[in-house]
């Protein structure tokens, strides 16, 4: 179930408030798991407070009372009310006395709005009542690291603002925090540092203005952007044209987009292959195809990457000779060449 | 209470159920002689061949063989068989107990019973001593002195075993003995064994400086016994083929002969409430014979309560040794399990008693026990292994994560959780391993379901008997499903503060 986490190099400081952010299945829970070695890596040291975890000779109990885990699905005690939730660690870990243990758990059931709720078993709470009980059970043992894992994923709207209040909260007392998200507005909020994971290590690390306004690499710009990529390979010998059509369709289908632009998509798609397969195909004969729909400027990227090429046409101008022959439409904002690191050395992009 | 009153309520509309429900017909036969006895169904006692007796004198009778020897009694009385063939040294105790019952003229085989020993060096010395005897007991008249007092001018009732002059010189020697067999071994007052088979092997001992001690065991586990040396030798079994592969066998010490029985005129019976009367007496009264049952009971209680807490020690063990081990451990587990599972009761048992501590000096109970606690041990580790499957990964990461060892995290986060799963699943454990006790007969060990087939074998009633063992394990169920509750309540509270007394602890909160 663990994601390959194949290249991790990075130093977290005292009172850093970081974000993980980054599509699902590139090792965001891994990474924050393996910080408290739930999750044991296959190579590789971690080191906290310059004590190696992952050597066999640490004090990993001792370690991870230092360190506090909150979950995505919450993992309450279910046999113990709220308040035995927070006082269990404190009275046979810490050796407080149950008065000790007590006292601190009402006062921090308190600061997270729970003391109403104390004497309540997990399964009578809502989400944001149970993952606030769940912070305040992490509070309890003095936790000097604070690992998020995803801790609002699994609440409905108005828990989510329950819970993101309290965090934020702890994030003003200036505690050492890791927080694995998928709300950006909320790492945004929160964090001092922001890491972006893909391709299987962090792909881009900066504060937050840095990765929210001005990302520098594409994963992180798709992703910031909210950009959703088709990506289709089409070699003259297989090609299957219902089938490309099909998966156009459906993937602008998912994005709401309307049905004149779709058309105009598929035209646009039908006419560029032809011209590219008649007069342009080198001897790969095959063509990268990638649309792009970003969420937030509606714009719909439509890039033609040939693997090779014996003339370079303008599609544009070609199209549009061929449309007054066959009466067809031509409706895109803008056309251009880039470029490309793969291929022919050339894509040809239409906005649409 | 009203737990009790609850089975109390359908146990006593089965009663009447039974006691109004009409009698099946009875389908009863005059017979002059054994000839007779072709075309009808005859029952008799599995394990002594008397079906190939039969098919030699009457091709054509149906031979129905039972285990039990008042249930064959039984079956003769309602008429679900016409005859049934038996020994014409019991025949007449039967017949005080059944007026009815009537011997047809002529036997069909005359039978030897002899003793069986260990074929070795040490068995056949002892043999040869107890065929010297046996010689010189039929000689002198001694045989017939005995088969007088107990089978020919047998005093029902007032019959004992002289077991004084016993000297013990030369060692101890342990019989084993069907013992609900009036007159040859059987329980008397107080539930001593007597009969012609005890006072032989008292004669015995008493001239060759033995002392003898008496095993009451089923026949079918006899050879087991004496092959693997948990006794010296099995008194009053017939001679048999295969048998006499395995063990040795000594000369015969009285003959007797094959008879056949049917039932004959009606006798007047009295009203159900006479009988019932009449049946509490046997069964509880005469003899001291509630002595037995509660020595049985005693002793059933002792395995059942030993095995349910060693048991659950045992899984205890079980679990926390697989959850710090590796693979190897749980593959051994789940074999161990996997092996307690499929073996049935009985058979784990012998093993256990006749083969694996053969050689020890464990006492049969011990052996019960420790059979019964690695079943129950198996069961229980199988059921906090799901339980703790039920509790979920998610509750053990969040203690991991705060720092609780492996132990602490099981005792104190998923065991607690995990009870409320098995918690009626080790109930019905509890039940049936209280059930399953009853087969420790095989192992010699007198338990109640043992008691009761003694006595049963006494008063040839095999009613009253048994719904009073019925309810004695009733009521030990009750009793050990009450305790078990009660522990479990228990340990809900353990290590637990109430809510009134954690709001006392306050002092910051409310200030």
């Amino acid at each position: 179930m663990s994601t390959p986490l194949a290249d991790v190099n990075v130093t977290i400081n005292e009172g850093d408030i970081i974000a993980v952010i980054g599509p699902s299945g590139t090792g965001k829970s891994t990474l924050l798991r393996c910080i408290n070695l739930l999750e044991i890596p296959t190579s590789g040291q971690i080191f906290v407070n310059g004590e190696e975890i992952t050597s066999p000779k640490c004090d990993l109990r001792g370690i991870r009372r230092k360190i506090g885990m909150v979950f995505q699905s919450f993992n309450l005690y279910e046999h113990l009310t709220v308040v035995e939730n927070c006082m269990l660690a404190q009275t046979i870990l810490l050796k407080r006395t149950s008065k000790e243990a007590y006292n601190k758990s009402m006062e921090l059931l308190v600061s997270v709005g729970m003391d109403a709720s104390a004497f309540k078993y997990p399964p009578e709470l809502s989400g944001g009542q149970k993952q606030r009980a769940a912070i305040a059970r992490t509070l309890a043992t003095d936790p000097e690291i604070i690992l998020f894992d995803e801790p609002t994923s699994a609440l409905d709207p108005l828990s989510v603002r329950e819970v993101e209040l309290v965090i934020e909260d702890l994030a003003r007392q200036g505690r050492t925090m890791m927080i694995v998200t998928h709300s950006m507005e909320f790492a945004r909020r929160i964090s001092n540092r922001v890491f972006y994971l893909d391709q299987g290590g962090i792909y881009e690390e900066g504060t937050p203005q840095e990765i929210f306004e001005a990302p520098k690499k594409i994963l992180t710009q798709k992703f910031i952007h909210q950009i959703h990529s088709l990506k289709m390979i089409l070699k003259e010998e297989n090609r299957d044209t219902p089938n490309e059509f099909a998966r156009i369709v459906s993937f602008c289908k998912e994005y709401e987009i309307a049905n004149d632009r779709i058309f105009n998509v598929c035209n646009i798609f039908e006419e560029s292959m032809n011209i590219l397969r008649m007069y342009a195909y080198g001897e790969e004969r095959a063509v990268s195809v990638i649309l792009d729909y970003d969420k937030a400027s509606n714009n719909l990227q439509l890039s033609f990457v040939p693997h090779s090429l014996s003339t370079a046409p303008d599609l544009k101008q070609t199209i549009l000779e061929s449309i007054e022959y066959k009466l067809l439409m031509y409706n895109a904002k803008e056309y251009r060449t880039e470029p490309s690191e793969n291929g022919a050395g050339v894509q040809y992009i239409f906005s649409i | 209470m009203k737990r009790l009153i609850t089975v109390l309520i359908p146990l006593c509309i089965l009663v009447l159920i039974f006691i109004l429900l009409p009698k099946s017909e009875n389908n009863r036969v005059t017979l002059s002689s054994i000839d007779d006895l072709n075309g009808l169904t005859v029952g008799m006692q599995n394990g002594l061949n008397y079906d190939l007796l039969l098919k030699d004198r009457c091709p054509d009778a149906e031979p129905i063989l039972f285990s039990d020897f008042s249930a064959m009694n039984q079956s003769l009385l309602q008429g679900k068989i016409s005859a049934l063939l038996t020994e014409s040294v019991s025949f007449p105790t039967d017949k005080i107990e059944h007026p009815s019952f009537t011997a047809l003229d002529g036997s069909l085989d005359k039978v030897g019973n002899h003793l069986i020993l260990k074929n070795d060096g040490k068995g056949r010395a002892l043999a040869a001593e107890l065929n010297e005897y046996i010689a010189a007991y039929t000689e002198d008249g001694t045989r017939d002195e005995l088969f007088s007092y107990w089978v020919t001018n047998y005093d029902r009732g007032n019959v004992t075993v002289d077991k004084s002059g016993i000297t013990g010189e030369n060692g101890v020697l342990t019989f084993v003995a069907e013992a609900g067999y009036e007159p040859a071994c059987f329980a008397g007052n107080d539930g001593e064994l007597i009969g012609f088979d005890v006072d032989f092997i008292y004669h015995f001992c008493r001239e060759y400086g033995y002392e003898p001690k008496i095993i009451p065991l089923d026949y079918d586990a006899m050879s087991a016994a004496v092959v693997s040396g948990r006794c010296d030798a099995a008194i009053g079994v017939v001679m048999d083929d295969e048998r006499e592969e395995e063990v040795y066998f000594t000369d015969t010490y009285y003959y007797y002969d094959v008879i056949a029985v049917y039932n004959g005129d009606d006798v007047e019976s009295g009203s159900f409430f006479e009988n019932l009367k009449s049946g509490l007496y046997k069964t509880f009264i005469r003899e001291n014979r509630w002595k037995m049952f509660l020595e049985g009971f005693e002793t059933t209680l002792v395995i059942a309560i030993l095995a349910v807490v060693f048991g659950s020690g045992l899984g205890l063990l079980l679990y926390l040794w697989c959850m710090h081990g590796k693979k190897a451990e749980l593959k051994f587990t789940s074999g161990l399990c996997w092996l307690m599972s499929s073996t049935p009761t009985i058979l784990l048992l012998m093993v256990l008693y006749y083969i694996v501590f053969s050689k020890y000096t464990l006492s049969n109970v011990c052996v019960a026990v420790i059979g019964f606690t690695l079943r129950f041990g198996c069961v229980f580790y199988e059921r906090i292994v799901s339980g703790v499957k039920a509790v979920g990964i998610g509750q053990e990461e969040a203690a991991i994560s705060q720092g609780f060892s492996r132990n602490q995290m099981f005792f104190r986060i998923q065991l607690p959780q995990a009870k409320r799963f098995f918690m009626s699943a080790y109930e019905g454990d509890v039940i049936s391993l209280i059930l399953e006790t009853s087969v420790v007969g095989y192992i010699t060990v007198m338990d109640l379901t043992k008691m009761s087939d003694l006595v049963r074998a006494r008063t040839y009633e095999p009613f009253f008997p048994l719904i009073a063992t019925a309810l004695i394990y009733f009521l030990l169920i009750w009793l050990m499903t009450l305790l078990v509750r009660q522990l479990f309540a228990l340990w809900d509270k353990a290590g637990r503060m109430s809510k009134a007394s954690l709001e006392k602890l306050k002092d910051i909160y409310n200030a």
